[in-house]
């Protein structure tokens, strides 16, 4: 299902698209670094000259590990993507811009895959002239400016530190960073994170796949179940470079 | 900041004077006690299974060859990909008119998608018009688990020295469409290429991908 979003303040000539994959029970879709196996979903656009696709983002997935302890990034339950689609310089708002696309998507129970596509074409008056609201902000991974964060490769491992104002969490939990890139992370192997005041530090199992030492740690810090990091979300964005 | 520290009161204070250490949720699956697990640059372990035939094959059989491990799971939107395209054929036939022994190796367990019954093994590689060697079957994933292959297609090379110079997928292109196989840089085929000319592999491993290997454990 796709449907446009209320216009942002500020932004009214950016067109966003809420796209809604709902797995049947025991199924599951999967993240843009789908881990181990699978396939993210993906679009393919076909949008008016010039228009351009800002952005797809995908909510914070879940890991789910197969009977065989294959380790895969994605979600068993409704997931909505978030398409942002930008007009070309000088375009006023107040016309009709056709969209069209065509999304792709793999859908996998413990024993079988299958790939599956949907098309759609819409006519989107500039702004949207519509009232369906953003998906809760919180499934969805945020920048945190006022974290500092570093990295460097030590032997197998990627040493995560993260400075932070006060104290993370309200208390111990185990979080899990999702790696955005494939052949980075080992997806199966344990992180160990450990915390003080101010202060995140993890060692992060490099990836068997990597041929390079990975120059970027790029993905999704998401905080212990239940529980949200002390600038209020469940899951941050962070992108490091590694020393 | 900060409704969830307000909660918790004094306990904030606890927190700032010690520091917790946790092990992630991940548990890597361990390989059973005392066995060696493939590794790129190593040796590769021996391994002994029966073939759609009834022939034990093993890897000491076929010393001071290349030796080639093809995950495979006919069911699978992927295998099907690189076989209805005759992509894996002609890989394949590549490796055979080079002295390459090829084995597809099926480690679905009993009942799950991709297994097969001698029978129906031999069968599908017909239909397939398959140029492999022979085709391995590994109901209990015992071999699947010593390489640690995790999806369907994964593909392992192992060099004359018998020392594993490659693990991952077949190409750069990891998806389920036949479309992008035309654009798509076989790392399989590089790889041989270089280890049939005494040459180091360029890229000895990437990430597999696939539909996960249906494992019985």
């Amino acid at each position: 299902m796709v449907v446009p979003l209320q216009p942002k303040a500020g932004n009214a000539s950016e067109v966003a698209l809420a796209i809604e994959l709902v797995p049947a029970h025991g199924w599951h879709t999967y993240w843009q670094n789908p881990g181990d196996a699978g396939s993210p979903t993906t679009v393919d656009w076909k949008l008016p000259k010039d228009w351009k696709v800002k952005s797809l983002v995908f909510p914070v997935p879940d890991r789910i590990v197969t009977t065989g302890g294959i380790v895969c990034y994605g979600y068993d339950k409704p997931a909505t993507l978030i398409a942002t689609l930008t007009p070309p310089p000088g375009f006023k708002p107040g016309f009709a811009v056709p969209i069209q696309g065509n999304v792709k998507w793999l859908t996998c129970t413990d024993e079988v895959c299958k790939p599956a596509s949907g098309a759609f074409q819409t006519l989107i008056k500039v702004p949207a002239p519509t009232t369906t609201s953003w998906p809760a902000a919180d499934l969805y991974a945020h920048p945190a400016p006022d974290w500092k964060a570093s990295a460097s490769l030590r032997g197998k491992s990627i040493d995560l530190k993260i400075v932070t104002p006060g104290s993370p969490l309200a208390q111990p939990g185990a979080p899990y960073f999702f790696s955005s890139d494939a052949a980075v992370l080992a997806h199966d192997k344990p992180q160990d994170f450990s915390f003080s005041a101010g202060r995140i530090t993890a060692q992060l199992p490099v990836s068997p796949y990597a041929n390079h030492a990975p120059k970027r740690l790029r993905g999704v810090l998401r905080a212990p179940a239940g529980m949200k990091w002390s600038n209020g979300f469940s899951s941050i964005s962070l992108d490091v470079p590694i020393s | 900041m900060n409704q969830s520290l307000s909660k918790i009161g004094g306990a904030v204070v606890a927190l700032s004077a010690i520091a917790f250490t946790f092990a992630g949720i991940a548990s890597a699956r361990a390989p059973k006690s005392g066995r060696e697990v493939a590794a790129i640059g190593q040796p590769a372990p021996e391994w002994s299974l029966k073939d759609t035939s009834g022939e034990t094959q093993s890897l000491s059989k076929y010393q001071g060859k290349i030796v080639v491990l093809e995950w495979t799971n006919n069911t699978c939107p992927f295998v099907k990909k690189h076989y209805n395209s005759g992509n894996m054929q002609s890989l394949q036939k590549f490796a055979k008119n080079h002295g390459v022994v090829w084995f597809s190796v099926v480690s679905s367990a009993p009942g799950a998608q991709g297994y097969v019954t001698p029978e129906q093994g031999a069968e599908i590689s017909k239909e397939q018009k398959s140029q492999a060697t022979a085709k391995l079957l590994d109901p209990e994933g015992e071999v699947g688990h010593e390489y640690q292959a995790k999806t369907t297609p994964d593909i392992m090379i192992i060099d004359q020295k018998g020392t594993l110079v490659y693990s991952g997928g077949i190409d750069d292109k990891p998806t389920p469409d036949v479309a992008d196989i035309k654009t798509a840089h076989n790392y399989v085929r590089a790889a041989l290429e270089e280890v049939l000319a005494g040459k180091p592999v360029t890229t000895p491993t990437s990430q597999p991908y696939g539909c996960g290997i249906k494992y019985a454990n």
